[in-house]
């Protein structure tokens, strides 16, 4: 709770924090601001006819339609809560697995830290954007396959993250401590050492979540993201792609094709950011001292 | 030594800035920039368009075709496709009747003889011989590479009895040789053996002319030799076999047999090299990346204005966009959504509604659909989670959904600006003279007649079951995803029951399904190889054809019943009228039977800088045909 | 030390291989069709394929150890196969591609760090001031504009409008020059054999065509850099060692210098690793907006068509290169800071 206090207190984390909230009212509230066209498939952007030639913002398409006549703004409203859903659940899931692959890794030592970091290594030797694409194309597209992808190719990162933090409180006193008066070794590494080790993890985490939307949308600009006309704000950018140089002397003549889309995608990165930031000045340990 | 080059730096920046104006850039070079993958430089061997325009430029052959001009000043159609119009090339005079150059004898054959040019010099430095005619042709049959074109000589010249070499072996030599995949290992004798019973195909008279002789009449013979056509494209002998190739003797061809099994071009030995008659020579090739002409001084005719010609190709279209505003490109593709972004650019002219010659794209129904591990079709039952096998066996079913499609939302919103027109297949419209264009023949968007022929479908059981599948498209084109998608909302819009769910898929996927029949409708298409309608009817509408073989086993039995007695009567004729009254009747029989989707087709247009001129147009061309093309502001 | 290095080197060839059998074991997910198509493209060309034929050729439909074993032993004789994607053979095609985003690479990784972590340490320093608002703003609106989106703008911008830099690698020229028999291409890499021939209009020319696409390109990575070099110079800025300098009297500059920026560079040098990998990833999308012909862009339409040698021959390459990458920062993370045993 008090952390939750100093995050607000903090301006930019406020910023950051405020942000999210608005995200999370658009998330709840999509049904209302945008019906959905076809009530069994709420995810799928109606289309105003088939051609190809945007137009711009008008009362029917209040941020314009996208190439194929996607409407922007119901894009981005449902896509807000495709934003979450991908975000929340490759973060949890990747760190969830890099948390217990690192833990078990540093804790034990030895050989059992061997094969699981080179079993890593066989991961991370993996190209992140080439491996995502295969998987993609194979399994199909499709947002729960993106999902998929993006967890098995970026619970790495945790697993490092949190092995080397422990690493390095494995050495620090209250724990050698504890190790003295005999705690056992499960509870050492639940009570002491996770508890502390994390916060990096969660401030990686943060960062990830924008990252996450980042990358769904370069999956999408690959042609390996959700599908077609699925309301997700990378598949909306992407739209963007042949018509982002205009018409002749008229070069701006699509820019909502791109604003939009682009606003909404910045803003959900900047304020995990903040929030992350914020977070990450409130929770270190040894900062905590200093203030 | 660092301010040299950065004043350079400077420099150049200053110079391209201020490089705005009209002037004309790079006036001795021709840049063309486009997407399409070369796949080969042997014209036995390529069947792709992008590598036939590389032959269309640097190799030619007996004869050629009549061109118009499109470029910024004039649209001149002046062009033909009738054989009547060929123009003699390689060879001195174009075989007719009436010269006595093509010969029909009473057991039915016909010859074809070409005197042959002289004084014809190759790039390498060899001169045109007419053995190096009958060589090229000998080695094209000989090769007949799996997926390839040969089968457009192998099919005339055996009188409509064979399409494959392994076929003519086999009978030959009465033996089995696994579709071809034994020829490897024919003797020397049996090789002999057989390149006797091909080598009558082909021959050269006393008096040093090439004569062809088909077992049959073939109407459409010469114009599948004519410039245009890759495969007919004349190599110089003695240059291929220092290449590596066939020594032109009758019992070693084996070895040059079907190279990579059809599928690995690079095993061919003309595969990166290349040795033509024409205008321009081949400077450099860097596969999918960019492909540079020289001009060939020592041409026969007045050599070509332009000196290089550069064809990038450049898969991101922005970058199109932007090199070909600037003028630092010439000739630029344009797919015809995008036609906007160009027209009333400066110095930019767009040339629209030009005849085209192709039936892409065409929706094909599946009868008898494969329900093996098929998740396209639901519980594979009459209910309303699925679809039985025999969907669309019923002729109701698909007329229903002939029906349901919205022709002219198609053409207005997907093909836009470029505009297109209504056909019925199987015959393209561009072959007046076999078009039966009677507005019955056309289905309209009705949603009442498409009710009616879906309470009629399978015994008016499926009005009251309803029905499930999805629709796949190939991705990567916008305009196939739409065609689904059109269907899909008519076809819901009829009754609650009624289910489609549309999904895009790669090529990869799009093939798998397509081969195993599993797709109940599948939408691709097909270009003209030359052009008459028999190269149109075979792959829509005849139990072997490239399309229609896919279409399910109830269909291919009707195409074999009623279509493919047809298809091989219009080719028994060379009256043209005989063969047009056929070609109506197939037309007619379509209509009812209703067994593809007939798509609107595109109109044609070219999309080039102001100062290019003599842009050659004829709508069989693969490319662009630099010889007739210069710089200047008229 | 040292026998920790031979250890990590004895297990790279496993970790390569690891990587292998994944990919190959995802291709089986294809059917023979599937991974066959990467062959016909062409619909024409579908008249006359006996699919049952080929499929006995290629061996698609062979147990899948069998294939594997195939490959291998085609590995070992040196013959990395045909890429379809590429139209050249899978050797041919990292010779000619990778120069191309070696170059790039080359060229974008002094900028990127010198920048990123500059940037992060002037950040950190005057934390919480407008500056490194701005900054962090900057960094991360530089950072979730998706690549293209930069990229085209620049282009439309610096080329469209300008004239300056201009899309592809080299102009008409340059390019006509590199390809004929004045220019001996040494490396493959255009400027670094434009200064080998002593030809200077083919080095500006080819600068000129890496401007954008090595801006954009370190954009994304300037902000992930600026950002952990920041957060890590804060920690290591409230450090008591730091504290103990500065009463001490040292100048702030010294503090900065001599103190702060050796341990903040513990995280730096981890994420460099990552780096790494994102500028690969990065270079997917530049080649393919830039119209660069570089390995990123090549492994990207492998995987759209399923070109399975191109695919299996990039892994190899990139597995190799990672590896090393990871190997050489655990290293250089054990020697920055002992607390780590390399047990």
């Amino acid at each position: 709770m008090t952390t939750f206090i100093k995050l607000i207190k903090n301006p930019l984390g406020l910023i950051g924090l405020t942000l999210l909230i608005f995200f999370i009212v658009v998330g709840i509230l999509a049904p209302v601001l945008a019906p959905p066209a076809w009530q069994n498939e709420p995810y799928r952007i109606p289309r105003d006819g088939y051609s190809s030639t945007p137009k711009p913002p008008s009362p029917e398409h209040p941020f314009g339609t996208a190439e194929g006549q996607y409407d922007i703004y119901y894009g981005l409203i449902w896509g807000t809560r495709t934003a979450w859903t991908v975000s929340l659940v490759v973060v949890v899931l990747s760190a969830f697995i890099g948390i217990t692959i690192g833990t078990i890794a540093a804790f034990y030592g030895g050989i059992l830290d061997e094969i699981l970091m080179r079993i890593t290594d066989i991961f991370y030797a993996f190209p992140f954007l080439v491996g995502a694409m295969v998987l993609t194309t194979i399994l199909g597209r499709g947002l729960g396959n993106v999902m998929i992808a993006l967890i098995a190719l970026g619970w790495m990162g945790y697993a490092r993250l949190i092995r080397a933090d422990i690493l390095q409180i494995r050495e620090v006193e209250y724990v050698q401590a504890a190790r003295a008066i005999g705690a056992s070794s499960l509870r050492l590494m639940l009570r002491h050492m996770l508890p502390n080790a994390i916060w990096p993890v969660v401030v990686q985490g943060t960062m990830s979540m924008g990252s996450i939307v980042i990358t769904a949308a370069a999956l999408s600009f690959l042609g390996v993201g959700a599908p077609l006309g699925y309301a997700d704000w990378g598949q909306l950018i992407s739209y963007a792609r042949n018509w982002i140089l205009g018409l002749h002397g008229n070069p701006l003549a699509y820019w909502y094709v791109i604003i939009y889309p682009s606003i909404a995608i910045t803003l959900f990165c900047l304020s995990w950011n903040l929030v992350g930031d914020a977070l990450r000045d409130i929770l270190d340990p040894r900062l905590r001292g200093t203030q | 030594m660092k301010k040299i080059w950065l004043v350079g730096l400077v420099f150049v920046f200053v110079l391209s800035t201020l490089a705005l104006g009209q002037e004309i850039h790079n006036p001795d070079t021709i840049v063309r920039i486009e997407y399409g993958t070369v796949n080969t430089l042997d014209p036995a061997y390529s069947y792709d368009t992008a590598s036939g325009a590389v032959m269309f430029n640097v190799m030619e052959n007996l004869v050629m075709w009549p061109m118009g001009t499109v470029d910024g000043d004039e649209t001149d159609l002046s062009y033909s496709l009738a054989t009547g119009d060929l123009l003699p090339m390689l060879a001195t005079v174009v075989p007719t009747v009436d010269n006595g150059l093509i010969v029909n004898y009473p057991d039915g054959s016909v010859t074809y003889q070409f005197p042959i040019r002289t004084g014809v010099e190759f790039h390498a430095g060899g001169t045109l011989t007419p053995e190096d005619v009958e060589y090229t042709f000998e080695r094209a049959i000989l090769q007949d590479r799996d997926g390839g074109p040969i089968w457009m000589y192998i099919e005339p010249l055996s009188g409509q009895e064979y399409w494959r070499l392994y076929q003519v072996v086999e009978a030959v030599l009465g033996i089995d040789t696994n579709k071809g995949e034994t020829i490897k290992d024919l003797t020397p004798e049996q090789q002999a053996q057989v390149y006797a019973a091909i080598a009558s195909w082909v021959e050269i008279t006393p008096t040093g002319d090439v004569v062809f002789t088909l077992d049959a009449s073939y109407p459409p013979f010469l114009t599948i030799l004519a410039h245009a056509a890759g495969w007919g494209a004349i190599l110089d002998k003695e240059w291929v076999i220092e290449q590596g190739g066939w020594d032109g003797e009758a019992d070693t061809w084996a070895a040059w047999y079907n190279p990579g099994g059809g599928q690995a071009a690079e095993e061919s030995e003309l595969y990166d090299v290349m040795n033509g008659t024409g205008p321009y020579m081949l400077d450099h090739w860097d596969p999918g990346i960019e492909i540079v002409y020289e001009r060939f001084d020592g041409y026969w005719r007045e050599p070509a204005a332009i000196k290089t010609v550069v064809d990038k190709k450049i898969q991101e279209w922005s970058d199109r966009l932007l090199l070909f505003g600037r003028g630092d490109a010439d000739i630029c593709s344009v797919d015809p959504q995008y036609l906007p972004q160009v027209m009333g650019q400066p110095g930019i002219v767009t040339t629209l509604n030009l005849p085209t010659l192709g039936l892409n794209p065409a929706g094909f129904f599946t009868s008898d659909i494969n329900l093996e591990g098929n998740d396209l079709v639901g519980s594979g039952t009459l209910a309303e989670d699925g679809i039985p096998s025999e969907f669309f066996n019923d002729v109701h079913m698909r007329k229903a959904f002939a029906y349901a499609f919205e022709y002219q939302t198609y053409i207005d919103d997907v093909l836009g600006v470029a505009g297109g027109y209504r056909t019925h297949g199987p015959v393209p419209k561009a072959f007046g003279w076999a078009y039966d264009d009677r507005p019955e023949l056309y289905y309209t968007f009705d949603i009442e007649k498409a009710t009616e022929e879906m309470k009629l479908a399978h015994g008016g059981e499926v009005w009251d079951t309803g029905f499930t599948f999805t629709l796949l498209y190939n991705e990567g084109n916008q305009g196939r995803r739409v065609i689904a998608e059109i269907l899909e909302k008519n076809i819901e819009s009829m009754n609650p029951k009624f289910h489609i769910d549309v999904r895009g898929v790669p090529w990869a996927s799009y093939l798998d399904r397509m081969v195993t029949e599993q797709m109940p409708l599948f939408v691709i298409g097909w270009l003209a190889d030359f052009p008459d309608p028999h190269n149109f009817v075979v792959p829509f509408a005849h139990s072997t054809g490239t399309f229609s073989g896919w279409q399910g086993s109830t269909l291919v039995a009707m195409f074999a019943e009623k279509y493919d007695p047809l298809t091989s009567a219009a080719m028994a004729t060379a009256v043209q009228a005989e063969r047009a009254a056929i070609y109506y009747q197939i037309e007619q029989m379509s209509y009812d039977d209703c067994y593809d989707l007939w798509l609107p087709q595109v109109n044609g247009y070219r999309v080039m800088r102001d100062w290019v001129q003599g842009y050659a147009f004829n709508p069989l061309f693969p490319d662009v045909y630099y010889y007739s093309v210069y710089k200047a502001y008229e | 030390m040292l026998t920790y290095i031979i250890r990590r080197l004895l297990v790279l060839p496993i970790v390569v291989l690891g990587c292998i059998v994944l990919v190959f074991s995802v291709m089986q997910l294809l059917t023979p069709y599937q991974r066959l198509s990467v062959y016909c493209s062409n619909p024409a060309e579908l008249k006359n394929v006996d699919f049952e034929i080929l499929i006995e050729r290629y061996g698609l439909n062979d147990p899948i150890y069998k294939q594997f074993a195939d490959w291998f032993m085609e590995i070992l004789r040196g013959e990395l196969g045909w890429s379809e994607s590429a139209s050249r053979p899978v050797s041919g095609a990292f010779k000619r591609f990778m120069p191309v985003s070696a170059e790039l690479a080359l060229w974008s990784a002094l900028p990127l760090v010198l920048g990123g972590v500059w940037l992060g340490s002037l950040s950190a320093v005057k934390h919480n001031k407008p500056l490194d608002h701005i900054m962090r703003i900057f960094a991360i609106t530089g950072w979730s504009l998706p690549t293209f989106v930069a990229g085209l703008l620049g282009l439309f911008l610096f080329y469209g409008i300008l004239g300056w830099f201009p899309p592809g690698q080299l102009g008409l020229e340059a390019s006509a020059i590199v390809r004929s028999s004045v220019f001996a291409s040494y490396t493959g890499i255009i400027t670094l054999d434009a200064v080998l021939n002593w030809n200077w209009f083919v080095f500006a020319d080819a600068l000129r065509h890496l401007i954008l696409p090595v801006f954009v390109l370190s954009l994304v990575s300037w902000a992930m850099l600026l950002r952990v070099t920041r957060a890590s110079m804060l920690e290591t800025l409230r450090q008591d060692y730091v504290t103990t300098a500065r009463a001490k009297g040292l100048e702030e500059r010294v503090v900065i210098k001599k103190h702060a920026r050796r341990n903040a560079l513990i995280p730096v040098v981890t994420i460099a690793g990552v780096t790494v990998a994102f500028l690969f990833n990065g270079l997917v999308i530049t080649e393919t907006i830039f119209d660069f012909h570089g390995l990123g862009r090549w492994a990207a339409r492998a995987a759209q068509t399923f070109d399975l040698p191109a695919l299996l021959g990039y892994l190899l390459f990139n597995g190799v290169l990672i590896v090393f990458a990871n190997l050489i920062v655990d290293i250089m993370y054990a020697y920055i800071d002992p607390r780590v045993r390399l047990g």
